[in-house]
């Protein structure tokens, strides 16, 4: 029953969240600055035909206050009118349809690459037997963050599809042609996941029962895997939906780097020709899909670490544990 | 050893180990512990004992194969069950390990994998024994029953957090004794766990030492526990033996001037140290704390179901100038009514008078009764700011209250560096740079600068040792003679009580279960709880002409 | 959005010995004395870029377009000949500037924000908790593009943006570490000795809490490098002909297949530099842990 609430009241506040990101993005783009809009569409640059640019501007209603421009907004938002493009005219949900299903390919290998290189990075730097190599390892989390994706685009494009040959940087090749792009998001996003990995990691490994274990005769191989890891592993969910979140804002660069026409390429044009109604679209979308996840792994803490279950459970109020764990990651 | 022919091999045999640590890598090995030699036979208990840094827990851990990567055994040699082990690898470690040695661990919290259900982990024990998987299920009950697991059957279920200390530990020594091991190395093994529970285990692992014929290697800094448990003991002193021998020789007729020197200072082996300077509680004193019929719950008033009650109708009374016990378990809600009388928590219902003024009765932020009464906490290192020097920290309270000029405030901290004996060297550094002893002296002078009337001490002196805690004890002793100070002690060491209290109160989960004159209640307990908490504390046995020579 | 993970690691003791110049000499490595020398390297171009670089950084050399690292030009040239190693000194201002608009915009708000909620709490706390919140769900990278959008584009508009992007990971590091230090027993000892709300805040509470946010400052300090030149390398911060590092990468891009040196040599001079000042503050951060 309590945890029913918890779960309840979590959900409640993730929508909240959404809303909040909503409502704040929209203020920010459509009312801040004079009158984004109405610039545009009056623009002599616009490419955008006169009479469809009327039909926008009545469309828009910018006579009306900005509480009531929100309000028409959101009304439409309900009945399934994401609004329109400010450049082309044609419906922001056709112009997010055509690019979401190759970025979600895009973000879903990259997002697979990340988890194998993070873990291969932490368990190599915790456990192989050369202080050299454990040594380089732990060096290349920073090494990660500290390297602009474009950069790695290009050094992966000069290397793979100039130099070698082995990927086409211009015909479709199916999946193969994700592998790059994706490979280039892994290596520039993974940074984060490999540290917070790599203090999980090295926490398990120092705790007591790792002794216990060894006194009792497991072999270093299970003890590794099946404890330290599993133990060591947990914080690291909590920063999934983070990692999930870069992977969608890296593919703005990374779809220009390898001239992809993705939602990150959408979002580089809609940015680029400060089409409002697109951005605002897109930026709900991500956050969205952060959102989402982030209580995909909250509610899903419990289920992985028993400790939690008992205070998940507590009624009224969050779990006690909880918040100190995401603390020691996140905060 | 001598029953045993050379076909049956005592279970440990240690002969000149040396053992050291790389202190940095590539760099030189220092030893740590020096020629240590000593056999643990089939069936009987030897003691490691010492104070923190005498080696003993190294010794535990090169003997069963557990030293850290930058530890090695120097010199010497360790035979388990007769197989030279000195120069084992991991690989050969492995099937000696709970067939041949069993490792009961000092924290027994975090000496089980959280994720895992008890079961399972004592069924990883067995598996390692080569037991047919069949089996394994209902070996995992009997093993659980045979440690005293109550339910056994559902108990195997649980995870380690939903246990208690006591039962965690129990299922520990269920994991170290699962593959029949010739002998059984406990590390500290009751250090984390209250009185009475401590009794419990050892009496656990002394039947289980009987009925299987174990040996067990005891490492302990409890005098008393190690005479009372063991067949035999072994003095370390930085790394080297300073005496050895038989249990009732070494401990009732010490020849090494440092165990002689440990023996005084631990409070279970010299009750009457501080016999004279003991006041009875007269009836003309005055009350200068008296707190009654305290109620405290915890969680809000408003949901009494899920609320726990921390303090249940509790009253208590400490004269002026006297020291008056706080006694209780984990649970017992002995620091909480500790934080009541400083002020640090509200309570619910009741009154608390300190020195004629009333408490509020909830948190204050800025302490208004500072300059009448100070809380000493149980760990100084967290109690002062990390970035001040000693300096600033004694001169911390001067300044809060505007007390003097630079230079008087100066000369004040100097006051109360000599009253605590340190020396005025400590002065520019910060509390981490200083030893363990000295932080609670700095700690004591930090309080003592307002010259405060009454001290609540949050057990100042449990995570000392015993040397330092003998000195600390001198010292509050003397500090309440020259400024007439009153003592509210909190402690779980009964044999610091019994040296020094004047008055004592005894709480179990929350409530008041027996208090009045500390030699009353140690020599005539009326409640059953207080008498189980006595019988529970492990007790030295002296010849009677020794004891003449402690006390004086 | 890394910087907080990577700076919240650790515990919080430190004693005062461990901050001093020396005690943070003696913890560097050898990589880290390459960093040391990569970050004096920059501060040089960015205080007096004409040391560092042979040509003028705008006029191009008809005879020499597109030519390939030499001694004469150690980086090559670009598409009208200018020598990019005198493009990419003279760019350090513009970017490394950017950064530090962007850090002390994130550092001030978002220090103030976390202070504010944790020493308050109640309502005030939940209020700035829940903004937080709804910042952190938009990666760093696309908040700082929408604001990039209201703003319009340009070089101090985009480190405005990037600086607002990052407010919520500070005000998130100043909240945790002002709780914890809050709730620790040093601070109650304060409180029980008389110390007063305001005095204990001032002399424990806030001295304890800062360093950890120190060192979130270096590390946020290279995100936002990196945040500002993917803004440029997009087209949405400094405009051309002047040079920034982001901007140079992305004027290479037409000549990537011919002349990758002008992609690659500006992109390795970011991570470079990013890497050797995250390196440095991690330096830091260690001596603040034991």
């Amino acid at each position: 029953m309590a945890a029913r609430q918890y779960v309840a009241r979590r959900i409640a506040q993730a929508i909240l969240v959404v809303a909040l990101v909503y409502i704040i993005v929209f203020f920010t783009l459509f009312v801040l600055p004079g009158d984004p809009i109405e610039n545009k569409l009056t623009s002599p640059l616009n490419p955008l035909p006169p009479a469809s640019a009327e039909a926008l501007l009545a469309y828009y209603q910018l006579d009306k206050s900005p509480i009531e421009q929100f309000a028409i907004t959101v009304g439409r938002l309900f009945s399934g009118d994401l609004g329109y493009s400010l450049v082309s005219g044609r419906p922001v949900s056709e112009l997010i349809a055509q690019g979401v299903s190759d970025t979600i390919v895009l973000a879903a290998m990259a997002f697979v690459f990340t988890l194998a290189l993070s873990l291969a990075i932490a368990l190599t730097t915790v456990f192989a037997p050369w202080a050299a190599l454990r040594n380089a390892a732990a060096s290349l989390p920073i090494i990660s963050i500290s390297t602009p994706s474009f950069l790695i685009g290009f050094l992966l494009l000069t290397i793979f599809s100039f130099q070698l040959g082995w990927v086409s940087s211009i015909r479709d090749q199916g999946l193969v042609s994700y592998i790059l792009p994706a490979a280039t998001l892994a290596i520039a996003v993974n940074g984060v996941l490999s540290e917070v990995l790599i203090q999980g990691l090295r926490r398990a490994r120092a705790e007591p029962f790792v002794t216990v274990l060894r006194a009792k005769g497991t072999g270093e191989g299970t003890i590794a895997i099946r404890h330290i890891l599993r133990n060591g592993a947990i914080p690291s969910i909590t920063v999934l939906a983070l990692v999930v979140g870069e992977l969608l804002a890296g593919a703005v660069v990374v779809e220009t780097v390898f001239s992809r026409r993705g939602l990150g390429f959408v979002t580089y044009e809609s940015v680029r020709d400060q089409d409002t109604p697109v951005i605002l679209i897109v930026v709900i979308l991500v956050s969205t899909v952060y959102v989402v996840i982030n209580l995909i792994t909250d509610l899903l803490y419990p289920t992985l670490d028993p400790r939690i279950l008992r205070h998940g459970a507590k009624p009224g109020g969050a779990p006690a544990a909880r918040p100190t764990r995401r603390q020691k990651v996140t905060a | 050893m001598t029953l045993f022919a050379p076909d049956f091999p005592a279970p440990l045999v240690v002969d000149n180990l040396s053992i050291g640590y790389r202190r940095r890598r590539r760099g030189p090995i220092e030893d740590v512990v020096r020629d240590v030699s000593f056999t643990v036979p089939h069936g009987s208990t030897v003691s490691l004992v010492g104070q923190s840094g005498s080696g003993k827990s190294t010794i535990a851990r090169a003997v069963a194969g557990l030293l850290p990567h930058n530890g090695d055994l120097t010199a010497g040699s360790v035979k388990v069950v007769g197989r030279d082990v000195t120069r084992y690898s991991a690989s050969e470690w492995r099937p000696l390990r709970g067939s041949s040695v069993g490792f009961v661990p000092q924290d027994p919290l975090s000496s089980l994998d959280p994720l895992q259900r008890i079961g399972v982990q004592i069924a990883g024990a067995l598996n390692q024994a080569s037991i047919p998987r069949s089996e394994i299920p209902a070996r995992v009950i009997r093993l659980l029953e045979h440690v005293g697991i109550r339910d056994a059957r559902a108990r195997s279920r649980a995870f380690p957090h939903e246990l208690s200390g006591g039962q965690l530990q129990r299922v520990l020594i269920a994991i170290a004794i699962a593959a029949d091991p010739a002998l059984l190395i406990a590390d500290e093994p009751t250090s984390a766990l209250d009185v009475t529970v401590q009794k419990r285990i050892l009496d656990l692992l002394d039947g289980l030492r009987e009925e299987l014929g174990l040996g067990v290697l005891f490492i302990t800094h409890d005098l008393a526990l190690a005479q009372e448990r063991s067949d035999e003991i072994v003095v370390l002193k930085d790394g080297v033996v300073r005496e050895q021998g038989p249990a009732d020789v070494v401990l009732v007729s010490p020849r090494d001037p440092y165990t002689i020197t440990l023996l005084s200072d631990a409070p279970a082996a010299s009750p009457d140290r501080y016999r004279d300077r003991v006041r009875q509680p007269g009836a003309s004193a005055r009350e200068i704390v008296s707190v009654t019929n305290v109620t405290k719950t915890f969680g809000g008033r408003a949901k009494a179901d899920v609320a726990t009650r921390a303090l249940d109708d509790v009253s208590l009374t400490v004269a002026e100038g006297s020291i008056h016990a706080l006694v209780g378990e984990s649970g017992s809600g002995k620091t909480t009514l500790a934080r009541i009388v400083a002020g640090l928590t509200g309570f619910d219902t009741g009154t608390a008078v300190v020195k004629g003024r009333e408490l509020p009765g909830h948190e204050t932020y800025a302490n208004p009764f500072a300059r009448t009464l100070q809380l000493v906490y149980q760990n100084p290192l967290s109690a002062v700011d990390p970035r001040y020097s000693v300096r600033r920290i004694i001169e911390e309270p001067l300044r809060i209250h505007g007390i003097g000029n630079a230079a008087s405030r100066r000369a004040r901290v100097g006051d109360v560096l000599d009253q605590v004996a340190l020396p005025s060297t400590v002065l520019g550094r910060t509390a981490r740079e200083i030893s363990g002893g000295q932080r609670q002296r700095v700690a004591l002078a930090r309080t003592l600068v307002l010259a405060p009337d009454v001290l609540v001490l949050d057990e100042p002196t449990s995570a000392l040792d015993v040397t330092v805690q003998a000195q600390i004890v001198e010292l509050l002793l003397d500090l309440r003679e020259q400024h007439n100070l009153s003592y509210l002690f909190i402690t779980h060491d009964l044999g610091l009580v019994r040296q020094i209290a004047d008055t004592i109160t005894v709480l179990r989960l929350g409530s008041v279960v027996e208090s009045g004159s500390a030699r009353e209640v140690f020599s005539n307990p009326q409640d059953g709880y207080t008498r189980e908490l006595l019988d529970s504390v492990p007790r030295l046995q002296r010849r009677s002409e020794d004891a003449a020579f402690v006390s004086g | 959005m890394s910087a907080p993970i990577l700076a919240a690691s650790g515990s919080r003791r430190r004693s005062a010995e461990a901050g001093s110049f020396r005690a943070f000499l003696a913890r560097l490595e050898p990589v880290d004395y390459l960093a040391l020398a990569v970050v004096a390297l920059v501060l040089l171009a960015l205080l007096a870029p004409r040391i560092l670089s042979p040509y003028d950084p705008l006029v191009g050399d008809d005879a020499s377009i597109l030519t390939a690292p030499s001694l004469s030009h150690w980086f090559g040239t670009d598409y009208l000949g200018r020598d990019l190693l005198s493009r990419i000194v003279h760019g350090t201002g513009r970017t490394l500037l950017g950064s530090a608009v962007a850090v002390v915009i994130g550092l001030g708000v978002g220090t103030i924000l976390g202070l504010l909620a944790a020493y308050f709490g109640g309502l005030t706390d939940a209020i700035i908790s829940r903004l937080v919140d709804v910042l952190l769900s938009i990666p760093g990278l696309l908040l700082s593009m929408v604001v990039v959008v209201a703003l319009g584009f340009g070089a101090l508009n985009a480190a405005v943006a990037v600086g607002i992007a990052s407010i919520a990971a500070f005000t998130r590091i100043m909240r945790s570490e002002v709780l914890t230090v809050k709730g620790l027993p040093f601070v109650e000892a304060s409180h029980h000795l008389g110390g007063k709300r305001l005095y204990v805040l001032a002399r424990h509470i806030f001295p304890n809490s800062y360093s950890s946010v120190l060192a979130l400052t270096g590390l946020q300090f290279g995100i936002s490098i990196i945040w500002i030149s993917s803004l440029s390398f997009l087209g949405y911060g400094a405009p051309p002909p002047q040079p920034e590092w982001g901007l140079l990468v992305s004027e290479g891009r037409e000549y990537v297949v011919s002349s990758p040196w002008l992609v690659v040599l500006p992109g390795l001079v970011i991570a470079v530099t990013v890497f050797s000042i995250s390196r440095l503050s991690r330096v830091l951060k260690e001596g603040n842990t034991p």
